[in-house]
């Protein structure tokens, strides 16, 4: 926490000492007879984001047929003219760098008359740019009234009072071939009573990304430190956490080092993620080189670390929930890419080979595998589109890049789409099996999947969507003992949306079925149906929503219905001085054996009016009354009931300030 | 081999003493499937019956379980170390544990030959209570339908994201990783309200991602701290319920860009040099006007001008070596506020110069 505030103080610091107005001593020139440029002069170097231009007039007034543009743009609208001259602010910051500002009159012969000046800026002495924007909200809520008792969570109201502070803070330096940039959120938070994971009491820095590049023709460096995200491929490495990175880009060389979190945490905890956390830590690099103009691009990925995202003793879990145990794992990739034809036919190629130890505390060690890919896709004609593929994942392929990657898996699959007129036509066909070492212990799943889905734009506003969906599973080669696999599922859907200009109007349903057709008959089938009508004006957003479901467990017969109404609004009034806001839901959920019986209401309604006036227009003070509301009803559990309503008065401000 | 027959003659008993219906403790589910290479979490309901102390009347009082075994018919796979106090009133009671399978404990019954083994565990009581569970390993795919890992995340790959007051189209997404096939049934809440449901048929043990609906939109229209989870009801026994953060500044979302109608000229038409007026309309919340003209809308303008007003007259000046008669030019124009925030723009128009 301290070495994060003080870089951002420091940062803070130098940029306030290297940002001041001045100019610096120019060169005079001679002027022509009919204008003089009083400032900027030219070939001179300016001072500013916003420097002031002054032009007077030495010949006959040519305020009527002047014409002034200001880097290719017409200022003349913008001028403050007078008999003697003009003086003109840049309406907008300017980039630093060179400037041209060119002046166009007829003289009294009709002859067209110029004078051109170019200048460079630069926003101060030590740098040619510097920008800080930062915004501090300032929120504080008092219970008027306070309910029984409420859901968890930061968000809940069974609190007297809270409140809560956040500083935005976006800053950037430049100078020459060097950029710094640092962004990020420091949060505060606090109220009367304890606040449930994972939200803490007290200040943090919730996210921060500060990052340093040097760029000259070909060369590009850049380092990175907060919260980084390392991209590589879906097998090897796809996270965004804490930690560092390095990147070297120079002409068809890319180099990139990275150390980070394999944990998601919140603020500061844990430090910067880089360093001595042996138990949490991924440690990598990559390397790729561009051949043949581009087309070909051959990169090579390591990473290895330890870590355990299972949260499993947590409440509530920030991020991630996993299966318990310490993890270790060590990946190398090698993927080859290529594009000889125009996106036509792009193609992937890709080798991983894992060590993965599913928990360091058993005597088992690592356990070897591998996982391939090919692949081929492209566009053709503009409007035909296809995706072929080969995958292959070991029983024993794992990486702490992405845990959520699949293992002992072979299958291709091959999806086409066809966009003729006002018909769009998405056909996707697949094939896998698992067991891919054919281990005599288990069983061989196969599975089969086609999906067919239709989109027809031929109705101005009224765009009309269907899909259908086949999967089939069996199993083969079952060892003795093993019951059988051997299921069907097919799903329907169907949209419609129609939109007329501040309306638009959803309406989807789907029907699924999973038929299993061993003895066991586990029948399953869902069906669900959302109408969304929408309203957007300015001053009035209306976003009612009702959706339904029903659930059906063959072997159980027992049928669940579920109903949930939605009603958002957002109302504009009085010059936006007043506000109404509303978020409600009303549910239902009930089976028919009466096992489930549950009606629950739910809503926050916010009137807000803005105190921004003459006297307090750099804060912004918003007074709120925020009424909340839940009411829950459970006929097989009536312990559950509750009735809950509370008032809040909330107080917020904000405080933009730019340097 | 005499040690086997022992331990198979055991479990026979016990499923025997069962069927009489004199077995006092019960466990649901009685088995399970865990899948070969990672540990397994499953929650377990025990139910006590006709415990009995000593003189044989109902016992009341706390027994306890001061451990569980995993073990096949010939060997013993491992421990769970935590002990399992049941409170028993009048002969019954019920309690639930949250059992583990660590993945050494999988790896050691496949190492040794099989795939079945049991978990164990075994109360001081009078009439000792033993509570079995079977388990068989299979692939992911054949496995009971379970939910392993959840991962939820924003736009940002991150669980935590700072926006504006009414940000629009918020998202977030929730990659869950799967057991076997079943429907996956949950729901999103924010703040502890249910902001949509989830009904999804999964089939063959794989990973999905599922967003946030389009509508309704996360709430934003509260600044401070939110929480947002995706709550499963019928899966994932044992698993924390993940949570994000998503804090909503005072700060307003910047407004969305409103369309400025152009009125004048009429797309496509041919003008005069002496009467290159452009004129659009406009709304409170756009003070300044860029008009950019181009030859080709791709690429960068040839020309464009600032403006307060609601119009702008092309000057002379511009016809002598950036607009050519005869040729087709393109424009449009952007609407500013004070802040110099775009708040506008019009459609692209075309016109020609006579």
């Amino acid at each position: 926490m301290r070495n994060v505030c003080l870089i951002i103080a420091a940062f803070v610091f130098f940029y306030g000492t290297a940002f001041s107005q001045e100019q610096l001593p120019v060169q005079s020139i001679p002027t022509p007879e009919w204008v003089r440029v009083i400032t900027p002069l030219d070939n001179s170097e300016v001072i500013g984001k916003k420097p002031e231009i002054k032009v007077e007039f030495t010949g006959q007034s040519v305020r009527n047929n002047l014409m002034v543009t200001f880097d290719g743009t017409d200022i003349t609208p913008l001028l403050v003219l007078s008999d003697n001259g003009f003086q003109y602010t840049p309406v907008m910051s300017l980039p630093p760098g060179f400037h041209t500002l060119v002046l166009t009159a007829f003289d009294a012969n009709g002859t067209q008359i110029q004078k051109t000046v170019t200048f460079r800026s630069r926003h101060s002495a030590m740098l040619e740019e510097a920008s800080s924007n930062n915004v501090a909200s300032v929120i504080y809520s008092q219970a008027i009234v306070t309910p029984d008792s409420s859901s968890s969570g930061a968000g809940a109201s069974d609190f007297d009072s809270r409140i809560e502070g956040n500083l935005k803070s976006d800053n950037k330096i430049k100078q020459g071939n060097w950029e710094v940039t640092l962004s990020g959120n420091v949060r505060y938070f606090d109220q009367n009573v304890p606040v449930q994971s994972p939200v803490e009491k007290g200040m943090d820095v919730a996210n921060w990304l500060m990052t340093g590049t040097y760029a000259k023709d070909s060369l590009r460096m850049q380092a990175s430190i907060g919260d980084v995200q390392v991209t590589e491929t879906s097998n090897t490495i796809n996270l965004n956490r804490k930690g560092g990175m390095l990147q070297f880009d120079y002409n068809i060389l890319q180099l990139k080092a990275f150390s980070i979190r394999s944990q998601q945490t919140f603020g500061i905890e844990g430090g910067l993620g880089i360093g001595d956390l042996s138990d949490d830590n991924i440690v990598g690099a990559s390397a790729g080189i561009k051949l043949f103009e581009n087309k070909v691009e051959f990169r090579t990925i390591y990473l290895a670390g330890e870590g355990n995202d299972s949260n499993i003793n947590v409440v509530d879990a920030f991020g991630t929930s996993n299966q318990p145990g310490d993890k270790k794992s060590e990946v190398v990739g090698f993927l080859l890419t290529s594009d000889f034809f125009q996106n036509k036919m792009k193609t992937e190629f890709e080798a991983d080979f894992s060590k993965f130890d599913a928990d360091v505390s058993d005597e088992f060690g690592y356990e070897h595998d591998s996982a391939y890919l090919a692949r081929a896709y492209g566009v053709l004609g503009g409007s035909y589109n296809y995706d072929a593929k080969y995958e292959y994942y070991g029983r024993d392929y794992n990486t702490l890049g992405n845990p959520g990657a699949l293992k002992n898996k072979e299958g291709i699959s091959l999806s086409q789409g066809l966009n003729v007129s006002n018909h769009n036509v998405f056909l996707a066909l697949s094939s896998s099996n698992d067991n891919v070492d054919s281990d005599p212990l288990f069983a061989k799943i196969h599975q089969y999947a086609g999906s067919l889905n239709y989109t027809f734009n031929g109705i101005p506003n009224l765009p009309l969507g269907l899909g259908y969906q086949k999967t089939l599973q069996e199993s083969r080669n079952e060892p003795a003992g093993t019951q059988d696999l051997n299921t069907m599922t097919d799903t329907v859907s169907a949209n419609l949306n129609y939109s007329n200009g501040k309306i638009l109007l959803g309406l989807s349903g789907l029907y699924s079925v999973l038929n299993d057709r061993t003895l066991n008959d586990a029948d399953t089938t869902t069906a669900t149906v959302t109408f969304s009508p929408t309203y957007n004006h300015p001053n009035l957003a209306l976003t009612p929503m009702f959706s339904w479901n029903s659930s059906k467990n063959e072997s159980t017969d027992v049928r669940t219905d579920s109903y949930t109404s939605g009603l958002n609004i957002l109302a504009r009034l009085f010059g936006e001085r007043l506000t109404f806001a509303l978020g409600g839901t009303y549910t239902v959920v009930k089976a028919d054996n009466d096992s489930v019986d549950t009606r629950q209401i739910n809503g926050t309604a916010d009137i807000s009016y803005s105190l921004k006036g003459d006297y307090v227009k750099y804060v912004n003070p918003v007074i709120t009354l925020r009424n909340t509301y839940v009411k829950t009803t459970d006929d097989v559990n009536p312990s559950s009931d509750s009735d809950n309503y509370g008032l809040l008065l909330v107080l917020t401000g904000t405080v933009p300030f730019s340097f | 081999m005499r040690k086997k027959a022992t331990i198979t003659l055991l479990f026979c008993l016990i499923i025997f003493s069962y069927s009489l219906g004199l077995a006092a403790v019960n466990v649901t589910p009685s088995s399970i499937s865990v899948a070969q290479g990672q540990a397994g979490t499953i929650t377990l309901q025990y139910q006590f019956t006709n415990v009995l102390d000593l003189v044989g009347s109902p016992f009341t009082g706390v027994i306890t379980s001061t451990n569980g075994t995993f073990l096949t018919t010939d060997a013993v796979l491992g421990t769970n170390p935590v002990p399992m106090p049941v409170n028993i009133t009048g002969g019954r009671g019920m309690a639930s544990e949250v059992l583990v399978v660590p993945v050494g404990v999988i790896e050691r019954a496949l190492r040794s030959g099989t795939k079945n083994f049991w978990y164990r565990r075994i109360f001081a009581s009078a009439a000792g209570e033993t509570a079995i569970v079977q388990m068989n390993i299979t692939s992911e795919s054949a496995a009971s339908f379970n939910i392993k890992r959840i991962e939820l995340y924003f736009d940002n790959r991150r669980a935590e994201v700072t926006v504006p007051k009414y940000f629009p189209k918020l998202k977030a997404y929730a990659d869950i990783r799967y057991t076997g096939s079943g429907l996956l049934e949950g729901y999103w809440e924010v703040d502890g309200r249910i902001i949509s449901r989830v009904h999804q048929m999964l089939t063959f043990g794989a990973m999905i991602t599922l967003p946030t609906p389009d509508v309704p939109d996360l709430p934003t229209f509260a600044p401070g701290t939110h929480i947002l989870r995706f709550v499963t009801t019928n899966q994932a026994a044992g698993l924390p319920t993940p949570a994000l953060i998503y804090f909503v500044t005072t700060e307003e979302y910047m407004a969305k860009k409103m369309e400025l109608v152009v009125k004048a000229p009429q797309d496509g038409s041919a003008i005069e040099r002496s009467a290159a007026l452009f004129q659009w309309g406009s709304f409170k919340g756009a003070s300044l006007f860029l008009i950019q003209y181009y030859e080709d809308v791709e690429s960068k303008p040839v020309f464009s001008a600032y403006t307060k007003k609601t119009s702008y007259v092309l000057p002379k000046q511009v016809f002598t070596n950036i607009f050519s008669s005869g040729k087709k030019y393109y424009w449009k124009v952007t609407g500013y506020n004070e802040k110099d925030n775009i708040t506008g723009e019009s459609a692209v128009k075309s016109f020609m110069i006579k």
